[in-house]
């Protein structure tokens, strides 16, 4: 997860009219480090380690123990969207790419500012984005957590 | 595949991978977003809808692990 960057993300649209959070799931990978939530401190406890060690600014908000939200939103690991003013769904990505996110919020905010004065209406698209795989910084991840969750991963 | 509780405490990729297929399926571009509750981490309640009820919300899923 590139927290860095949604944070800086969030930084530069926080004067636009712009909320940003974290919203915190099950554990994807649970390890003997940080395990599986079998109450809602305990998830708040990973929450917390997780704010710590990768120093997320953004405020993290937990899903229930059941994952309600999550549920509702597709139950992938990092999923981001954006919301309009109005509550609809602007934008879905399967997984969190700052620069992509960036582009489409720049887009919003942009086509919001000169909607009447260009007569702009809104289109729809659906088109495939592109993400760095990190197998090192992901496996690392798996380390953190623990030797259980690489076994799970890798079947070690 | 395997019914698992919401939180496993095993990872499962024959358990997961389906939920990937299924994404372009659930919600799309246009729909109400849900709403709901969520925790902050000082224990107080946070409507999901008053994330956008002053602009744009930018929300990323995920977790530590």
């Amino acid at each position: 997860m590139a927290a860095l960057a949604m944070d800086d993300l969030a930084d530069r649209y926080a004067d636009r009219g712009v909320t940003s959070v974290f919203i915190y799931t099950r554990e994807a990978h649970p390890g003997e480090h940080y395990r599986h939530h079998t109450t809602m401190d305990a998830k708040r406890a990973n929450a917390r380690a997780f704010r710590d060690h990768s120093r997320v600014r953004r405020p993290i908000l937990l899903d229930d123990l059941d994952g309600t939200i999550h549920r509702a939103y597709g139950l992938l690991p990092n999923t981001a969207w954006i919301i309009g003013g109005d509550g609809r769904i602007l934008y879905k990505a399967n997984w969190t790419v700052a620069a992509d996110i960036e582009a489409a919020l720049g887009d919003i905010v942009d086509a919001g500012a000169r909607r009447v004065r260009d007569r702009l209406v809104p289109m729809q698209t659906e088109r495939v984005g592109w993400r760095r795989n990190d197998p090192r910084g992901f496996r690392a991840g798996l380390e953190r957590s623990g030797p259980q969750a690489v076994r799970d991963f890798y079947g070690e | 595949m395997t019914v698992s509780p919401y939180n496993y405490a095993t990872f499962d990729m024959a358990a997961e991978d389906p939920h990937f297929e299924a994404f372009g399926n659930g919600l799309h571009v246009g729909d109400r977003a849900p709403g709901g509750e969520l925790e902050d981490l000082d224990g107080g309640t946070v409507a999901m809808d008053s994330l956008w009820s002053t602009g744009l919300a930018v929300l990323e899923f995920g977790s530590f692990t």
